[in-house]
């Protein structure tokens, strides 16, 4: 037992400085891949701290490669918007000056239902007075009121933002046709 | 960049890691088994003492190794072999050729195992 005892302490203090060296403090500001690597994190950690049979190694290492794959993705996805958006996603823009796009919801399978409760949690209560709202790569919602957008020029700017409005002004012509 | 250069030194330690065990697992594993193999021949030899010696030695330099595998090996692998090559040394003080002979294979089939186990093939991968 005091075997168990001092992994646990050992694997908890490892597994703490593995997930502060990816760089998140919060599961909210987490992408789908650091999410991953850290459920799979923390499987792999309570592997030895169960079974005093395992050697603690057969935990450390995977969990060192995990940490360390992951640093090299995340540098990679900074320098490649390509592979950022292979492995991460894009935003997807869902509600244009007032109007839900139905066919990105339909895609990101978000009911209407989903969608008012993450408006109403950024406390946009009022879905005619919304500019912009965008389903970001880590699931959170942002919005931009029709009052704030004049003075976010470089955020609605953003390429991605941009390639998006473009591919919903594409779809909507087509359905027009 | 700094954190780049986080990751390539945890990658270095994860592969030094790997490397150690490689080579301490395999080449332990091997020298095991050739001073089983010899305790073997003694046996067959019908020269009980140079087999009791050689099963003493084996059991004594298992006991020091097994120190140092328990890091790498499950803990039950290693209790299989240390259970086994205890009963050899009895098994050839009383004489009983069968029961080492059996025993031996038994702790030899373990340490080939374990050497085995230590090759990043296809099937050890899957």
């Amino acid at each position: 037992m005091i075997t168990t005892i001092i992994r646990t302490v050992l694997i908890y203090i490892f597994v703490s400085v593995a997930v502060r060296l990816m760089g998140k403090r919060q599961v909210a500001d987490m992408q789908t891949s650091e999410l991953v690597t850290t459920l799979i994190i923390s499987e792999v950690a309570s592997l030895p701290m169960q079974n005093i049979d395992q050697p603690l190694l057969s935990g450390f290492v995977p969990i060192l490669l995990l940490v360390a794959i992951e640093i090299f993705v995340s540098i990679v996805m900074m320098k490649s918007r390509k592979i950022r958006g292979v492995v991460v996603g894009h935003p997807i823009v869902v509600i244009k000056d007032g109007t839900i796009l139905k066919e990105e919801l339909k895609a990101l399978r978000i009911s209407y239902e989903d969608l008012y409760s993450l408006l109403r949690q950024q406390e946009a209560f009022d879905i005619q007075n919304i500019r912009y709202a965008i389903v970001e790569s880590n699931g959170s919602l942002s919005v931009m009121n029709k009052e704030e957008s004049a003075s976010a020029e470089n955020i609605q700017n953003s390429e991605e933002i941009q390639n998006e409005l473009k591919k919903i002004k594409k779809n909507s012509e087509e359905a027009k046709q | 960049m700094k954190r780049g250069v986080i990751a390539l030194i945890l990658l270095i330690l994860a592969g030094a890691a790997a490397g150690y065990q490689y080579l301490y697992v395999t080449s332990n594993t091997v020298m095991l088994v050739e001073m089983l193999n010899e305790a073997d021949r003694y046996i067959e030899e019908n020269d009980l003492l140079k087999a009791q010696d050689t099963a003493s030695r084996l059991d004594h330099r298992y006991q020091e190794l097994e120190k140092t595998l328990n890091i790498f090996i499950h803990h039950a692998d290693t209790d299989a072999v240390s259970q086994s090559l205890a009963s050899l040394r009895r098994y050839a003080e009383t004489g009983n050729s069968a029961d080492f002979l059996a025993v031996s294979a038994a702790a030899k089939r373990a340490l080939l195992s374990m050497h085995n186990a230590e090759t990043p093939c296809f099937q050890n991968v899957m």
